[in-house]
């Protein structure tokens, strides 16, 4: 061992104590980096063929990196959204039926079968029987704006799932190109820390739009897969769309470059888009049709009493509501008879002509009909029937709402793992930075301790 | 396990935002004084208190009905009362005719009486109600009887919804009261009296005082009919009452919210907070304490 060694020992430590100082930088500056991945420096011994030279080198970082962990943040976040979407589509979805804020049915339900009761008592009375119009009218109201509002949920949805499709489009643009950059940089013999803490956000970031599987594929490119179908696959991304099938259900649609369009729909299984997907064709789907049942139900009901009696004027009942013949879109296109419209005179409160105007047996029919099983194929009442969907959309915004704070309590548990394994921890960076510090400082002792033998000698040998 | 900086500033979040959904949900129920805002609070109980809002809407117009009915009801037996006391004085006047011993010209005046008898009956008939005419049955707007004392209405009942099931007949069969239909036809016997002081016939005035007892029974017992169906809408209105007390109950259990209970929640759900946030507060100086200098 020389001087010179010794100076090279010193000037070596120098370099790897410098370069573990800059790791350590990295990790504080990035201490609050979403996804960033807490980074150690390697050093190693120098070794010099089969010499010991005792010199120390830093031959690169390592990432404090789970993959198991990561994938299961991905799944995690998936269902966590999924769930939370539901739920914040379910709370909207509620809010269509809830009485106790007076915006649901209930009141024109009620108040539709009340005017007949009023009839029944005082069927001469012009003001009685423009109340029957007017009950019916609100009725009519109250139904077509809840199906209008349901129908509108669906299509902000579907609007809703298609930015996030253009979301994921981006997202995958972006993981390809990273991947390209990924593959340079490695092939380089690069450390591509960076890109790859960049390519784990995004893979986060699009988990939460869609359920995400990553995996390694023969030349070890990360191919990343969702619902069912390849999104990004080294440097090439395939492109996802949202549409609608012939029963208007939401559909996702796969491409990739200008080949065959695929349906995925049938896989999509997390993210946003499943959320969106369930709340839209299956929750407000069976509320809509709910609806429509009971407004074909009380419809058919009393437009069938209705024609069975006469108005005052002695002329047979006319139907009360036009009415499609099927239940289907029933709550979003009923409305008052034309011929009724401005002609109370016209209901029929009395059961023949013989008793009219002042007989009142089918105005009591008529109003009868609230306590009778006319809805859900003759099983239930209006009320129950109404009060069934109350119930139902009850249970689901309740169990979306439970879900939703489960998956978010297992995905920030997920979240806590990932981030006691790779998040950055400042007591931590602290100790690495007083101990590189320290050895940084030892080194350059180092130095001027050779360097000042080594000049003393200089000094000493000079004539 | 290793503690990043990170997941001591998510878990703080966490359960700060925890607490204060909570807060916001205990300041809710405290504000509005109902345990169910929303369907999702509880979903069967929601479901339920539409069933019983459905029942109380149902029940309020019953009571109404009945109150409606009512009035035309109670007009109906006091003008039938005031008809059988038209009907007796007319049998008076026909009693004191038939003891022979009256006077002609004296007979001509009690056809006159007789004959304003008949008209102040005729109005009686032909009373009105807030529903029309009172005993025409289902013709409502076509008064019970012609000037000439021809009835014009029919026997129809008219009915009303006083109870789930439960229509009630909320008029008097004028055909039963005053024609034919119910023994006697009361005008033509007036008029048959009226005919027979006029030309002094004994038999027509004996005849006259026999029709007219019967007449006087056959409205008196219309008079109890509609007694007798006054009283049983006053039951169907007590059991409406009833109704919507239980119901009324039945609906605060429901939907109202415990003052003292919210109260509580509410205060509790207040000092949560606030020692989430002192905790918060503690943890937060900890992280930002200067490790480097």
């Amino acid at each position: 061992m020389t001087l010179n060694g010794l100076l090279n020992l010193g000037s070596e430590a120098l370099q790897a104590n410098s370069f573990a100082l800059n790791v350590t930088g990295q990790n504080i500056a990035n201490a609050s980096t979403p996804g960033y991945v807490t980074r150690t420096p390697i050093l190693e011994t120098q070794v010099d063929g089969s010499l010991t030279t005792g010199g120390v080198q830093a031959t690169g970082v390592s990432r404090a990196y789970d993959q198991y962990t990561q994938a299961r943040l991905y799944d995690a976040t998936g269902l966590s959204s999924a769930a939370d979407s539901r739920n914040s589509a379910l709370q909207q979805l509620q809010s269509v039926f809830n009485d106790t804020a007076g915006t649901g049915l209930s009141a024109p339900i009620s108040a539709l079968f009340t005017s007949f009761s009023s009839l029944a008592a005082n069927p001469t009375d012009t003001t009685t029987r423009e109340n029957v119009l007017a009950a019916a009218s609100g009725f009519t109201q109250a139904v077509n704006s809840a199906s209008s509002s349901i129908i509108q949920q669906r299509q902000d949805l579907l609007s809703q799932a298609q930015g996030v499709a253009t979301e994921i489009n981006g997202y995958a643009t972006q993981l390809a190109s990273l991947n390209t950059q990924i593959s340079v940089a490695q092939g380089e013999g690069n450390d591509a820390s960076d890109l790859l803490a960049q390519r784990d956000q995004l893979l986060t970031q699009l988990s939460a739009d869609v359920d995400v599987h990553t995996a390694t594929d023969g030349k070890g490119q990360l191919v990343v897969s969702v619902s069912g179908t390849t999104l990004v696959e080294g440097g090439t991304a395939a492109s996802l769309s949202v549409s609608t099938d012939t029963s208007g259900n939401m559909t996702l649609l796969s491409q990739t470059g200008t080949g065959p369009v695929v349906d995925v729909t049938s896989q999509l299984t997390g993210g946003k888009l499943a959320g969106i997907k369930e709340a839209r064709d299956v929750d407000a789907e069976a509320e809509g049709q709910s609806l429509d049942q009971l407004t074909y139900d009380i419809g058919t009901a009393i437009n069938t009493q209705q024609e069975a009696g006469y108005a005052s004027d002695g002329s047979a009942g006319q139907a009360l509501f036009t009415l499609g013949p099927s239940a289907q879109g029933a709550a979003s296109s009923i409305a008052l008879n034309p011929a009724m419209v401005g002609n109370p005179q016209l209901v029929a409160a009395a059961s023949s002509a013989a008793t009219a105007p002042g007989g009142s047996d089918n105005a009591v029919a008529l109003a009868n009909l609230a306590n009778e099983n006319i809805a859900s194929g003759g099983t239930t009442t209006a009320a129950d029937a109404y009060a069934n969907i109350v119930g139902d959309v009850g249970l689901r915004a309740q169990s979306a709402q439970q879900d939703s704070e489960t998956r978010d309590a297992m995905t920030s548990q997920v979240q806590t793992m990932r981030d006691s394994t790779s998040g950055v921890s400042l007591d931590e960076q602290m100790v690495a930075l007083s101990n590189y510090q320290s050895a940084y400082s030892a080194a350059s002792q180092l130095i001027t301790t050779a360097s000042t033998l080594l000049n003393g000698l200089i000094t000493d040998l000079t004539p | 396990m290793r503690v990043s900086d990170s997941m001591q500033t998510d878990s703080i979040l966490a359960s700060l935002s925890s607490v204060e959904n909570q807060l916001t949900a205990a300041s809710q129920v405290a504000s509005s004084g109902q345990k169910i805002n929303e369907p999702s609070d509880d979903p069967v109980a929601a479901a339920q208190l539409v069933r019983v809002n459905a029942s109380i809407a149902q029940a309020t117009a019953y009571q109404s009905t009945i109150t409606n009915v009512q009035g035309d009801l109670t007009l109906s037996e006091s003008s039938l009362a005031s008809a059988v006391d038209v009907v007796q004085n007319a049998q008076q006047i026909a009693l004191e005719a038939s003891n022979g011993s009256v006077p002609a010209s004296d007979l001509q005046s009690m056809a006159g009486q007789i004959s304003q008898l008949q008209n102040q009956l005729l109005a009686i008939a032909n009373q009105k109600g807030t529903t029309g005419y009172l005993f025409s049955g289902s013709q409502t707007a076509t008064a019970a009887f012609s000037a000439a004392g021809v009835f014009q209405g029919d026997g129809e009942d008219r009915v009303a919804d006083v109870g789930a099931g439960n229509a009630a007949v909320v008029n008097v069969s004028g055909a039963q009261a005053f024609t034919a239909a119910g023994g006697v036809d009361v005008f033509s016997a007036l008029t048959a009296l009226q005919t027979a002081l006029t030309t002094n016939d004994p038999a027509g005035i004996s005849a006259g005082v026999n029709a007219l007892t019967q007449a006087g029974s056959q409205i008196t017992a219309a008079e109890s009919d509609a007694g007798i169906k006054l009283d049983r809408l006053t039951t169907a209105a007590s059991v409406q009452q009833q109704t919507q007390v239980s119901l009324a109950t039945a609906q605060n259990g429901l939907d109202a919210a415990d003052p003292a209970q919210a109260y509580t929640q509410l205060q509790t759900m207040e000092s949560a907070v606030q020692q989430a946030i002192d905790t918060s507060r503690i943890t937060l100086s900890t992280l930002s304490a200067n490790r480097f200098g």
